[in-house]
C-alpha cells in the first residue's frame, strides 16, 4: 500500500510539474525574447518506419525557415504493413524544407503558423509480389517529391516545451523503378510510399526551443 | 496494473486544455486570409483560397485555385472507380459581403462568383471497338482505356457563417447554390458506353448544383 502511494505520489510530481510550469504565462511573452531554434521530431513517421527530425531557424519574428530531414528504416516485417504490401526490408531518407508564418504579432505572441514548401522521399524496398500460386521477390525504387500547404497551432512553454498541432493538404508525384507487374501497389493509401495525387496533412510535433532572439 | 490505472487517471483528468489557452482577444480586423477547402480532397483536389479586403471591411475579393492531380484509380470515396489518372486546375473568383458593417471579422456573408477548370481524366470500361478484317468490319465489345478533357464553367452564390475562433484561426462554414456548364472532348472519336457526367461529383458534369462545405485557415 505505502509503495503505491509512493508510486502515486511520484507520478504526479513527474507530469504536474513541467505541465504547471506550461501552464503559467508564457515567460517569451513578457520580455519579447524569442528562441533561435525548435527541435523537434514528428511522433507519426514511426508508423511508416520513418524518423523525422525538425528544425526550425527563426529568422524574424513573423518568419522562420525549418529543414526537416527523414530517415526511413526497416527489415523483414512479418506480414504487411500499413500500406498493406508485404516489406521485406526497407531503406530511404527525405527531406522537406518548409517557410513558415506567423500572423499578427508573430512567435511567441499568436499561437498560430501558415507554412509551406517542397518536400522529397526516396525509397528502396523489397517486397514480395503475389502472383497466382507463388509470391515472388521484387524491387521498388520511389522518388516522390510535393509541395505542402499546412496551418498549425503550437505552444512554447516558459521552460522552452514545444508542442504543434497541424493540418493541411499537399501534392504528391512518384517516379517508380520497379521489376514489379503491379505497379500501382504503392500507391494507394495517402502513407503509401509511391502515393501520386492530391493528399490531407494531419500530425503534430514536440520537442523544444533554444537560443533567445530579441527583435 | 493499478499503477497503469492511476497514471492514466492522472493524465485524463490533468487539465490539457490550459495548455492551448491563449490570451483574451482584443481589437482587431484581418486584411488578408489564407483558408484551405478540405472537401476538395474527395476529388482529387487541393484549394486554397486567398481572400482580400476591399475598401470596406463589409467587401472581400477571394481568388480560389484548384489543382488536380491523382495517378491512380479512384475508390469508393475519392474520385470514381472508373477513373484511373487524372490532372487539372481550375481558378474561381467570389465577391463577399458580410452583413454586419463592424470592422470586426466573422459574422454572416454572402458571395457570389465565376470560374473555370479544366481537368483531363483517363477513364478504363466499357466501349466498342471497330475494326476492319478481311475486308469484314467487325465490333468487339471491349474494356480499355480513354481519356475524357473537361472544360467546366461555373457560377455560384453561397452564404455562409465565418467563426473566429482565435484571433487569427478561421472557420467557414457555408451553403449555396451553382450552375455547372461543361464540355466534354474524348479524343479518338471512342464511342464509350458512359461518359459518367451523372452527378454534380462527376467531372464534366452539367448542371444545377448544391454547395455546401467548410474552409479553415488563418487570417492576418
Amino acid at each position: 500500500m505505502k509503495t503505491k502511494i509512493i508510486n502515486l505520489i511520484l507520478t504526479f510530481a513527474l507530469f504536474s510539474g513541467p505541465l504547471a510550469k506550461a501552464n503559467q504565462p508564457n515567460e517569451n511573452h513578457s520580455n519579447d525574447l524569442i528562441p533561435k531554434f525548435i527541435f523537434t521530431v514528428q511522433p507519426l513517421y514511426a508508423i511508416i518506419n520513418g524518423l523525422r527530425v525538425d528544425t526550425e531557424i527563426i529568422l524574424r519574428r513573423n518568419h522562420s525557415l525549418q529543414l526537416s530531414p527523414i530517415l526511413f528504416y526497416s527489415n523483414n516485417f512479418s506480414g504487411s504493413d500499413i500500406s498493406g504490401v508485404y516489406f521485406d526490408r526497407k531503406r530511404g531518407a527525405g527531406l522537406h524544407f518548409y517557410h513558415r508564418f506567423y500572423p499578427g504579432k508573430g512567435l511567441g505572441k499568436s499561437s498560430l503558423h501558415i507554412s509551406h514548401g517542397p518536400m522529397w522521399h526516396f525509397n528502396n524496398i523489397k517486397w514480395q509480389e503475389t502472383i497466382p500460386g507463388d509470391k515472388v521477390e521484387r524491387f521498388n525504387s520511389i522518388h516522390r517529391i510535393g509541395w505542402d500547404v499546412m496551418i498549425g497551432s503550437y505552444f512554447i512553454s516558459s521552460d522552452r516545451f514545444f508542442l504543434d498541432v497541424y493540418t493541411g493538404m499537399g501534392i504528391r508525384h512518384s517516379i517508380l523503378r520497379t521489376d514489379a507487374d503491379n505497379l500501382q501497389e504503392m500507391n494507394y493509401y495517402y502513407w503509401s510510399p509511391g502515393y501520386s495525387g492530391a493528399i490531407l496533412l494531419l500530425g503534430f510535433r514536440v520537442g523544444l526551443a533554444t537560443g533567445t532572439n530579441s527583435f | 496494473m493499478k499503477n497503469i490505472l492511476i497514471l492514466f487517471y492522472i493524465l485524463m483528468f490533468f487539465p490539457f486544455g490550459n495548455l492551448f489557452a491563449q490570451e483574451p482577444e482584443s481589437e482587431y480586423h484581418h486584411n488578408f486570409l489564407i483558408m484551405g477547402v478540405p472537401q476538395h480532397l474527395f476529388q482529387n483536389g487541393i484549394r486554397i483560397e486567398f481572400d482580400r479586403r476591399l475598401n470596406n471591411p463589409q467587401n472581400w475579393l477571394i481568388v480560389a485555385p484548384t489543382v488536380y492531380y491523382r495517378g491512380q484509380r479512384g475508390n469508393w470515396l475519392i474520385g470514381n472507380f472508373n477513373v484511373h489518372s487524372m490532372w487539372g486546375a481550375g481558378l474561381e473568383v467570389f465577391y463577399r459581403r458580410f452583413m454586419k458593417d463592424r470592422p470586426e471579422p466573422g459574422g454572416f456573408y454572402l458571395s457570389g462568383g465565376t470560374g473555370y477548370r479544366f481537368v483531363n481524366q483517363e477513364y478504363r470500361g466499357d466501349r466498342w471497338d471497330i475494326y476492319t478484317e478481311n475486308g469484314l468490319t467487325f465490333y468487339r465489345y471491349n474494356n480499355s482505356s480513354w481519356h475524357k478533357q473537361n472544360h467546366t464553367f461555373s457560377l455560384k452564390g453561397t452564404a455562409g457563417y465565418q467563426f473566429v475562433t482565435e484571433q487569427h484561426l478561421m472557420l467557414d462554414v457555408f451553403i449555396g447554390y451553382g450552375l455547372l456548364l461543361s464540355r466534354q472532348d474524348i479524343p479518338d472519336n471512342v464511342e464509350v458506353l458512359s461518359h459518367f457526367d451523372n452527378d454534380a461529383f462527376s467531372f464534366g458534369y452539367t448542371g444545377l448544383l448544391y454547395e455546401i462545405g467548410v474552409r479553415l485557415g488563418i487570417g492576418w
